[in-house]
């Protein structure tokens, strides 16, 4: 009985480099401040996307308001992406940035 | 507009007859794109992001469209707006106020860019006149109803 020849299987190793870079945490969610969008409308999306406290909501929301910008989350490209789009669904003046 | 109550789900505000002919005025501006389109990143290198890019114009021209048709929906439903002796009571489910915000906010952050973006980085001026004036007007409308359907959440 012949032996089934096991197939070579080559690791793709483009592919895990772009996955490995999607999913190491290497971006920062950050927040930019504008003289448009209401201060309690901005606690209330960092709650609604984040999920966090009103507290805390508020800490970043004033840390745009004061400092011109906040860093909201490090996260992978992917998880960064979303974010990103979460928050310019509504309206947000967000970006993701290389660590 | 002023809320009122939380009813079996739903948030109740009650706006006077003027606010809601003024809300259906506001809201009948959307989607009002005036401005290129939002950046993804301000430092990663065209290469870097163009798919994540692309990606975000599309989710949001799609989200803009899918905004209109409920808003279409909304603003026909006959008891959606209900009549009292003080003008209307609205009944909002809670991801309705939510897109409602959303649309609101994007009609009040467009006028802005539309206006040149006053009050920014450069402190630029705009002055209020026959062609800004609509402008200026939605954008203190869009803030009005939106600080209204915050008091709640």
């Amino acid at each position: 009985m012949a032996e089934t020849e096991m197939p070579v299987v080559l690791p793709e190793t483009g592919h895990e480099e772009q996955t490995k870079a999607s999913l190491e945490p290497g971006y920062l969610v950050v927040c930019w401040d504008d003289p448009v969008n209401l201060m309690d409308y901005v606690t209330h999306v960092f709650q609604v996307v984040f999920g966090w406290n009103k507290g805390k909501a508020e800490f970043h929301m004033l840390q745009v308001h004061n400092l011109g910008k906040s860093v909201l989350t490090r996260e992978s490209l992917e998880k960064a992406e979303h974010y990103v789009h979460q928050l310019q669904r509504y309206s947000l003046h967000a970006t993701m940035e290389r660590d | 507009m002023k809320f009122i109550a939380l009813e079996a789900g739903q948030y109740i505000f009650q706006t006077g007859k003027s606010e809601k002919q003024w809300l259906c005025q506001v809201l009948h501006l959307y989607p009002l794109v005036g401005v290129a389109p939002q950046r993804i990143s301000k430092t990663a290198t065209s290469a870097e992001i163009e798919e994540s890019q692309r990606m975000l114009n599309e989710a949001l021209a799609e989200q803009r469209a899918e905004n209109r048709r409920l808003l279409e929906t909304m603003l026909n439903e006959p008891d959606r707006f209900r009549e009292n002796q003080d003008g209307y009571r609205l009944a909002l489910e809670p991801p309705q106020v939510e897109w409602l915000l959303q649309i609101l906010n994007d009609i009040r952050l467009n006028c802005w860019q539309i206006l040149g973006s006053p009050g920014a980085q450069d402190r630029r001026y705009v002055e209020v006149n026959e062609r800004t004036a609509p402008y200026y007007w939605a954008m203190e409308m869009c803030a009005f109803f939106e600080t209204a359907l915050l008091e709640p959440l």
